[in-house]
C-alpha cells in the first residue's frame, strides 16, 4: 500500500487537475459523437450521392472536412490534452497550477472548434487538408495550446522527481513540436509566406507530423504509463523505450513528403521522405517488442481489464499501421494505392485503431481515479470495445482490399472510369456499416463517461471489470 | 542532391546505432539495469496489485 504521505500527495495532485482534465475529456467525447455523425453522412454520400443532396452545407467536400477537423481538433486534441494534464502531475509529482484558467482554455477551445467546423460547413474552408480552419481561428487555437503547454512545462520545471520517465519525454516533446508545426504551417500556408509547390510540401509535412509528432507521442506516452500500471510490472526494457523515443524524434519529421510521390517536387526530397518512412520501422519495432515482452505472462488480464484491453489493442494497431505506412511510402506501392480508399483505411487504422483506442483505455483508467466513481456498467464497456474493434477491423480490411482493387483498375487505361466506381461500391458500403458500428461504440462510451462523471455520489467499490479475475489479486 | 545524401547518411548512422542496441537488447536481454527508471512511475500505487479500471 502507498503510505500516507503518498496518498496525500496523490489526492493533492488529482485535486489540482480534476476540473480542467474533466473539461477536456468530457468535451472530447461530445466532439467524438459529432465527428462520428459527420463521418457517417460523408461515408453514405460516397455510395448514395443523393443522400442529403439538397443541403449545400452538407455536400461531401464540406462534411468530410468538417468530420476531419471535428475529430482532429475536437476529439483527438482535447482527449490528448486532457490525458496529458492528468499524466504530467502524476509523473512530475507537481500539482497543476492555474486550473481555473485551464478550464477557461478548454471552453475557449470548444468555442474555436465550433466556429471552425461551422466555418467549414458554411463554405469558408481554406481547402488545405488538416488545416481547413480559417487562419484567425487557427491562431487562437495555437494560443490555447500554448496555455496548456506552459502549464505542463511549469510542472516539469517544478518536478519533485529526478528521473524523467519515458512517458514524460513523449509528452514534453509534444509541447515543443506541435506549436512549431502548427504555427509554421498556418502562417506559411495561410499568411502568404509560401507559394507554389512549397505549399504542398509544407501541407504534407504538417499533415503527416500531426499524426507522428502530436497524437503518436501522446498515445505512446499513455501506453508506457497505463500498461505497467495495470499489470503491476515495469516495462521490459526501459533503455529500449528511450531508443524508440529518439528514433521517432529523428525520423518522423522527414516522412511526410512520401505523400508527394509523383508530384512536381524535388525528387530527392521525396526520396528522403521515403527513406525516413522505412527508418520508422526502428521505433515501431521497439514499442512492439517492449509491449509484447512486458505483457508476456499477463495476457490473461485482457479478459478483465478494460483499460488494458483498449491500450493493448491500440499498441498492436500501432505496429500494424506503422509497418503498413512504411511500405506504403515506397514508390511502387504509392503509385497504385495513393489516391484510393487504401489510404483512407490506413489513416483510420492510425487515428482510430491506434490513437483513439489508447485514449479510450486512458479514459477507463483515469476517470475512476479522478471522479471517485467506477464505470457504471461492464456491459457498456463490452459494447464499446467490440463495436470499436469489429468496426475498425471491417473498415480497415474493406478499404485495404477495395483500395488495392481500385488502384489496379485506375492504373489500367482500358478500364472505363465508371467500372472502377462500380467495383469500389461494395467496399464503400462496408465502410458505412463499419462506421455505424463505431458510432454505436461511441454512444456506449459516452453513456459510460456520463455515468462516471455525472453519476451519483462517489462510491467505494471495486473496479469495474469485464469478467471474473483469474486467480487471487488479478 | 547533396542535402539528400547528408540527411540520409545521418539517418543511416543513427539507425545503425539504434538497430544495434535494439538487436543487443533482444538477443542478450540487456538494459535491465535501468529498471529503476522503469519503476519510477510506481511511487503512488502498489506494484503487486492489478487495477481493473
Amino acid at each position: 500500500m502507498a503510505d500516507a504521505h503518498h496518498a496525500q500527495l496523490l489526492a493533492r495532485l488529482d485535486a489540482s487537475c480534476r476540473r480542467p482534465v474533466l473539461t477536456f475529456l468530457v468535451s472530447a467525447v461530445a466532439w467524438l459523437l459529432l465527428g462520428s455523425l459527420l463521418a457517417l453522412i460523408a461515408s453514405i454520400k460516397l455510395h448514395s450521392p443523393e443522400f442529403m443532396a439538397d443541403a449545400e452545407w452538407l455536400t461531401f467536400g464540406r462534411v468530410r472536412a468538417a468530420h476531419l477537423n471535428a475529430v482532429a481538433y475536437g476529439w483527438a486534441a482535447m482527449a490528448a490534452l486532457g490525458v496529458l494534464l492528468w499524466l504530467v502531475p502524476r509523473l512530475t509529482r507537481a500539482p497543476l497550477r492555474g486550473p481555473t484558467w485551464l478550464v477557461g482554455v478548454g471552453w475557449v477551445w470548444n468555442a474555436l472548434v465550433t466556429l471552425g467546423v461551422s466555418a467549414i460547413l458554411a463554405g469558408y474552408s481554406t481547402s488545405v487538408e488538416w488545416l481547413e480552419f480559417p487562419l484567425p481561428i487557427a491562431l487562437c487555437l495555437a494560443v490555447c495550446f500554448a496555455a496548456v503547454a506552459i502549464a505542463a512545462i511549469d510542472m516539469l520545471v517544478r518536478r519533485q522527481v529526478e528521473h524523467i520517465y519515458v512517458s514524460l519525454w513523449y509528452l514534453t516533446a509534444v509541447m515543443v513540436w506541435f506549436p512549431v508545426l502548427y504555427l509554421t504551417a498556418n502562417i506559411g500556408l495561410h499568411g502568404g509566406v509560401l507559394t507554389g509547390v512549397a505549399q504542398s510540401m509544407t501541407n504534407w509535412w504538417f499533415a503527416h507530423n500531426v499524426l507522428g509528432l502530436f497524437v503518436t507521442p501522446i498515445a505512446l506516452g499513455t501506453l508506457y504509463y497505463v500498461l505497467p500500471k495495470v499489470i503491476g510490472r515495469p516495462i521490459h526494457s526501459y533503455y529500449l523505450s528511450l531508443v524508440g523515443f529518439w528514433a521517432l524524434a529523428l525520423f518522423y519529421n522527414w516522412a511526410g513528403l512520401h505523400h508527394l510521390v509523383g508530384g512536381p517536387v524535388p525528387m530527392w526530397a521525396v526520396t528522403v521522405g521515403i527513406v525516413a518512412s522505412m527508418m520508422m520501422l526502428i521505433p515501431v519495432a521497439t514499442v512492439a517488442y517492449n509491449q509484447h515482452m512486458t505483457m508476456r505472462g499477463h495476457f490473461h488480464l485482457l479478459r478483465t481489464s478494460p483499460a488494458l484491453r483498449f491500450v493493448v489493442f491500440g499498441g498492436m494497431s500501432y505496429f500494424v499501421v506503422s509497418v503498413q505506412g512504411s511500405f506504403e511510402a515506397l514508390r511502387g506501392m504509392s503509385e497504385v494505392v495513393h489516391f484510393t480508399q487504401y489510404t483512407v483505411g490506413h489513416a483510420h487504422l492510425g487515428m482510430y485503431g491506434f490513437f483513439s483506442m489508447i485514449m479510450f483505455g486512458a479514459y477507463y483508467f483515469v476517470l475512476p481515479r479522478l471522479t471517485g466513481r467506477e464505470w457504471p456498467s461492464p456491459a457498456l464497456i463490452q459494447v464499446h470495445f467490440w463495436c470499436s474493434a469489429i468496426g475498425i477491423g471491417v473498415y480497415f480490411v474493406a478499404l485495404t482490399i477495395g483500395g488495392i482493387q481500385q488502384g489496379l483498375l485506375l492504373a489500367d487505361a482500358s478500364v472505363p472510369f465508371l467500372e472502377v466506381v462500380q467495383a469500389t461500391m461494395p467496399w464503400l458500403q462496408a465502410r458505412s456499416i463499419s462506421g455505424l458500428a463505431l458510432t454505436v461504440a461511441h454512444l456506449a462510451f459516452a453513456a459510460g463517461v456520463a455515468g462516471t462523471v455525472f453519476g451519483g455520489p462517489s462510491q467505494d467499490r471495486a473496479p469495474t471489470l469485464l469478467g471474473q479475475p483469474a486467480g487471487g489479486g488479478a | 542532391m547533396l542535402y539528400a545524401y547528408l540527411i540520409v547518411t545521418a539517418m543511416a548512422i543513427f539507425a545503425s546505432v539504434a538497430a544495434g542496441t535494439f538487436a543487443w537488447s533482444v538477443v542478450a536481454g540487456q538494459f535491465r539495469e535501468l529498471d529503476a527508471g522503469a519503476r519510477s512511475i510506481f511511487w503512488d500505487e502498489p506494484t503487486d496489485e492489478v487495477h481493473g479500471g
